[in-house]
């Protein structure tokens, strides 16, 4: 009986291994799939996906949806890493693990998420990403280090959810639950930095770097265009001599037009990516220092769902989690420091005055 | 015989002033609306101790007690629902040890506390609840004075503590060998119902500690003020 168990399972998983588990659903300049067998074939609509495929992408992106309807996206000089799919539609039963090897990977829930949530493992080099259902992007730069920004999910009516996610290294973890929070890990043995809600919404970050570029007009759509706004404004652009202009000797500053920037290149995106992942590193060293300093509070909603509020003799502070409140009023004429705690794991620390006297832990 | 009288004064004499002035008290009762009042007033008063307590079984119950003196003992369990209660401590060293719903076979829900005390030194236990829901506790605890320990445990379904604190007159934040602040521990359990459970702390003064720990479910609600330095405060709240 156990003989049979095991050739039972032995059939399940071999046949996991060589059945199909998705199919290339988008494909924008080019990209290969690397099978376990060592051949490379060149990423085409529909190609099929199997489990251990290693997906790169060169000057081009491509989206791969899988057959619980699980979608991953991959944009520019990228690799993703599918290291298992298992996937029962008939009990909605399975597993998925990938890793984010390269470059920035879109995810979004499938079925096996919904039902089997504790069997998805979705890795970067430095972190492993709980999903508990719902989209998010992964930015891996050359070192490994990762960062994970949470996004809204929406469905084609535009009603959107945000889920949860949490993010772990193997020291810490913290828990992604509003939009458009962040959270970056460097190396494995660091923490996750406590999560930076970013300032921008899903088409900023699409256009920038995961879904899709801004739709490029073709020519003759981008003349008619220009000569439309011309008209509009009364100019003719045979009356201005461009010729006359010297640009660069205008301005020396001024190395490249507009129309020499190409959206798909790949030193482009790089430089973009690199770019972020400074504003964002440096934005989580800020919010790693002190929240208020030396008297000059910022009031209002504040990191990790604080308020603050100036209330005359007394600073009011609230934070609400999911079943509870605590809201205090402290008194201006001392110092306080506030270590907010959520989950165990995400710890924030709240200055308000000179920071010193009073110590007032919070965990929720 | 006049021998026999002085020694008799002079043992008098020698027996500590103490025995003479203080009152034990020992109380089992049965039965439902007791409506009992108690003031000791003195040191060294004794109402139940750990091992001989003041039992209390019944419902609809008022038992009140103020003690002023010095190192004062009461000792109490409670069995029963709606339970009012005024206690008042004027003194220090007092030390106050409260059981609610003991035993499996006592309910202690509705429970009405207002607890004041005025000294330094005390020690506080409230154990309400213990391992089953109170349905309704209010419990009202008012201390004005330093170097006291407060412990409330209450297992409930909708509790709200208050707990106020004035130890402003304390040299606890000013002086290294001063007075010391007060330690305040409340432990709130228990699932709340659709009024939560609700701690306020309201405290003027410094150099104390606090510790409040909400861990049920539904609407755990702090709401505080602190008017000190150097106050070490821990809230946590879980489900």
């Amino acid at each position: 009986m156990r003989l049979f168990t095991c050739l039972t399972i032995c059939l399940v998983w071999s046949y996991n291994i060589w059945a199909s588990i998705g199919s290339v659903d988008e494909i924008k300049g080019k990209g290969s799939i690397k099978r376990t067998d060592g051949a490379k074939v060149e990423i085409e609509q529909s190609l099929e996906v199997f489990s251990y495929d290693e997906v790169t992408t060169g000057r081009g992106r491509t989206a791969i949806n899988f057959v619980d309807n699980t979608r991953v996206e991959i944009t520019e000089h990228s690799k993703l890493i599918i290291d298992e799919f298992v996937y029962d539609p008939a009990n909605n039963e399975g597993g998925f693990t990938l890793t984010a090897a390269l470059g920035t990977v879109r995810y979004a829930s499938g079925q096996i998420a919904k039902d089997n949530r504790e069997n998805i493992k979705i890795q970067t080099p430095t972190a492993t990403i709980g999903v508990r259902g719902t989209d998010f992007a992964m930015i891996v730069d050359e070192l490994g280090g990762s960062t994970i920004i949470l996004l809204p999910s929406c469905n084609s009516n535009g009603n959107c959810v945000v889920g949860e996610i949490s993010v772990d290294s193997d020291v810490g973890q913290v828990i992604l639950n509003q939009a458009f929070q962040a959270t970056r890990v460097d190396v494995p043995e660091s923490s996750p930095v406590n999560p930076l809600l970013l300032d921008f919404d899903e088409s900023f970050l699409s256009n920038l770097l995961i879904v899709s570029p801004p739709r490029e007009l073709d020519d003759l759509e981008d003349e008619a265009s220009v000569q439309s706004m011309a008209d509009i404004l009364g100019l003719d652009f045979l009356e201005i001599d461009v010729l006359d202009k010297d640009l660069l000797a205008e301005d020396q500053q001024q190395w490249q037009t507009e129309l020499d920037i190409d959206f798909l290149a790949g030193d482009f995106l790089g430089d973009v990516l690199e770019q972020l992942n400074k504003i964002l590193q440096a934005e989580f060293l800020s919010e790693l220092g002190d929240v208020f300093v030396k008297k000059e509070q910022k009031v209002g909603q504040l990191p990790g769902g604080v308020i603050l509020l100036d209330q005359g003799s007394n600073w009011f502070f609230r934070r609400e989690g999911s079943s509870s409140v605590v809201q205090l009023r402290l008194s201006k004429q001392y110092d306080y420091v506030i270590d907010l705690k959520q989950d165990d794991f995400v710890t924030r620390d709240f200055l308000i005055g000179d920071g010193g006297g009073n110590s007032i832990n919070i965990s929720q | 015989m006049k021998r026999w009288a002085i020694i008799t004064t002079l043992l008098l004499m020698a027996i500590p002033s103490s025995w003479i002035l203080s009152n034990d008290i020992y109380i089992e009762q049965v039965g439902d609306s007791l409506d009992l009042d108690i003031v000791q007033d003195g040191t060294n008063n004794v109402i139940g101790t750990s091992s001989t307590d003041v039992t209390l079984e019944g419902d609809n119950m008022t038992f009140s007690i103020r003690q002023e003196g010095n190192a004062n003992t009461i000792a109490a369990v409670i069995k029963g629902t709606t339970y009012t209660g005024t206690w008042s401590f004027t003194g220090n060293s007092n030390t106050v040890d409260l059981l609610c719903s003991s035993t499996t076979t006592g309910n202690c829900d509705t429970v009405t506390l207002n607890i004041t005390t005025t000294g330094d030194s005390n020690t506080f236990d409230f154990d309400i609840g213990e391992t089953a829901d109170a349905s309704s506790s209010t419990v009202n605890f008012t201390l004005t004075g330093d170097n006291s320990d407060v412990v409330a445990a209450i297992d409930g379904q909708s509790v709200a503590a208050t707990v106020t604190v004035d130890n402003s007159t304390s040299l606890a934040t000013t002086s290294a060998s001063s007075d010391e602040g007060n330690a305040i521990t409340l432990n709130i359990d228990g699932d709340g119902d659709v009024e939560g459970n609700t701690v306020t702390l309201d405290i003027t003064g410094g150099g104390s500690t606090y510790d409040v720990t909400q861990s049920g479910i539904n609407d755990n609600y702090v709401d505080a003020t602190f008017d000190g330095d150097s106050q070490d405060v821990d809230i946590t709240q879980s489900d």
